[in-house]
């Protein structure tokens, strides 16, 4: 039996060095002198962070900062609050066309995204949005797997006899929905939430046909551009790339147990 | 009559609440849809020709397109070689971090998510700079250790172009499924398990006959998930390639072998000077039409297995 432990420790503990190690190296090679990198074999950490920091922390950096950040706050608002006031109509009223129009929800889920998205940047084109933010923002607006993860909360965890008895006492239905519902999908809503959050944030394709103006990138094309802006910099880059991480990862720490219900939810629930 | 007057105002409500949704998806997500479909059949392009063509997009794509074919083929082995692998070790990893014998449990699975934390982006760059040729970690290490005497261009060769794609998105999804596998195993009822202890099964027999069984719904989930996503790869192999390790920006990696559908369709649509959109379209369809045939393929497959048990 003790063995059989220790043999385990060492297996999981070398898969999990093996694994580690393509994102230790990220963090490691952002310490070095960018010459130096290409030398020796940078495994241990090495003192040239604060330089390369002033190298990488630029305006045009922060600013594809900024964008990201923005864009993915207006993306995920968006986007959830369309979700969360959909969900209720399935979840909570009767009315016509309801099954089909539920079913016609869960059919879009199977649909690529990928489809329309040539005549999406042409669309764009034609309202004068390209260039602008307003296409990745607008893209979170007809999130098809949100609409059905709030309509299955709503349904099991918002109790109908409270919105009836709000009704009897004379409440309007928005406001049913604003103070009464939507305290209950707090849970819900931070879980939807992050994985719009990280969907927006790590957004490559749309920004890379949508916008071709520096100030404009969010960081995923800031990123990939750094190689361009400073060629002989690589040490710089690869801490742009930490940088870039670094959201997800603090995200990560306070939301994992959330999260990881977001996604595993519906699949594990069956 | 009261009772009525209350219902129709409550009738409102509901349409009012879906109608953003729906209005949204039909402007900015049917019309596009359909419209790509329409373009599919025209030589649309930037340069003015709008002409309707019918079915030479496709039919050039079919039968006269041999990158297109490449593309395909691309995608779907590399499916083959990392979906098999994903499921085997993410399944057998997962039952030996959920075993009673393990403490740490939090701390392996946040090492094996970490990849899957790191930014899409920052994946294809940190592989195309281990593999550099001159200056990358794998040819420093390796002549270091005396393994090879010369260094190896692994970015240029078409073979290990393809087994870099491989291990990248083995390495970015292996935390994925882990966490899928190891939600799944604490949903298994503990006496199940206690059971067949009693009854004397084997490990082995306790993996092979409770645990994968049981994780049939999971599995279904992510290997359907797993090829839908599979063949619209195209982030991973393009920032490979994106010129930051050397002598690496080229489209579709050498020879065309990490090239993607997806990427093509890009190539074809955004990309230097064709920005043919009646291409991209028919590449987009195409590519659309295999996702349904496989992913049909696939569930089809998974449910008759089964049935048969």
């Amino acid at each position: 039996m003790r063995l059989q432990k220790l043999l385990l420790y060492v297996v999981l503990v070398l898969a999990s060095l093996v694994f580690l190690f393509p994102f230790y190296m990220m963090l490691t090679m952002g310490t070095y002198y960018s010459e130096d990198l290409f030398k020796t074999l940078p495994i241990l950490p090495s003192s040239y962070l604060l330089e390369n920091l002033k190298t990488v922390v630029s305006p045009s950096f922060l600013l594809n900062y900024w964008n990201s950040f923005y864009v993915a706050v207006l993306f995920t608002a968006a986007s959830v609050g369309v979700c969360a006031m959909t969900g209720f109509a399935f979840a909570k009223y009767e009315f016509r066309g309801k099954g089909f129009l539920y079913g016609f929800i869960l059919l879009t889920m199977m649909i690529p995204g990928q489809l329309g998205l040539i005549a999406f940047v042409m669309e764009m084109k034609w309202f004068h949005l390209n260039n602008t933010h307003a296409p990745l923002i607008i893209s979170g607006l007809n999130n098809a797997f949100g609409v059905f993860f709030m309509t299955q909360f709503m349904r099991s965890s918002v109790p109908t006899e409270v919105i009836e008895s709000a009704r009897i006492d004379g409440c309007t239905e928005p406001r049913i929905f604003g103070s009464i519902v939507i305290p209950f999908l707090m849970p819900a809503i931070s879980t939807l939430g992050l994985i719009c959050f990280l969907g927006s944030w790590n957004n490559y394709l749309l920004p890379l046909v949508t916008i071709n103006r520096p100030e404009l990138y969010t960081l995923p094309l800031g990123i990939a551009n750094l190689s361009t802006q400073y060629r002989t910099d690589y040490s710089a880059s690869i801490l742009g790339l930490t940088l870039g991480t670094l959201p997800l990862i603090i995200l990560f720490l306070f939301g994992s147990k959330t999260l990881v219900r977001g996604l595993t939810g519906g699949a594990v629930k069956g | 009559m009261a009772k009525l007057a209350g219902l129709n105002r409550k009738n409102k409500w509901p349409y009012l609440f879906i109608t953003p949704y729906f209005l949204f998806y039909a402007v900015f997500s049917l019309f596009p849809i359909v419209f790509t479909l329409y373009l599919s059949f025209t030589d649309w392009d930037l340069f003015g020709n709008r002409n309707f063509i019918g079915l030479d997009n496709y039919k050039q794509l079919f039968f006269n397109d041999k990158f297109f074919w490449k593309s395909m083929f691309n995608v779907i082995l590399f499916i083959a070689c990392y979906l098999p692998a994903l499921v085997l070790i993410g399944m057998l990893l997962a039952s030996l971090i959920e075993s009673k014998l393990i403490k740490r449990k939090t701390f392996f699975r946040l090492s094996f998510f970490s990849a899957y934390m790191t930014t899409p982006v920052a994946i294809g760059i940190i592989f195309a700079l281990l593999f550099d040729w001159q200056g990358g970690f794998v040819n420093n290490l390796f002549i270091e250790l005396g393994w090879i005497s010369e260094k190896i261009n692994w970015l240029g060769d078409s073979t290990s172009a393809r087994w870099i794609v491989i291990m990248m998105v083995f390495w970015k999804n292996l935390g994925y499924f882990l966490m899928f596998y190891s939600a799944g195993m604490a949903s298994i009822d503990n006496s199940v398990y206690e059971a067949a202890q009693i009854d004397g099964a084997s490990p082995k027999d306790v993996f092979l006959r409770i645990t994968i069984p049981l994780l049939k719904p999971i599995n279904l989930f992510l290997i359907v998930t797993t090829i839908i996503g599979g063949l619209q790869m195209v982030e991973e192999p393009m920032l490979l390639y994106s010129g930051w390790a050397s002598g690496t920006s080229m489209v579709g990696g050498p020879d065309g072998s990490v090239f993607t559908p997806i990427w093509y369709m890009f190539d074809a649509s955004f990309n230097g000077s064709s920005f043919k959109y009646g291409k991209g379209a028919a590449i987009a369809y195409s590519t659309f039409l295999f996702i349904a045939l496989f992913s049909l393929v696939g569930m089809k497959w998974l449910n008759r297995d089964g049935d048969s048990k």
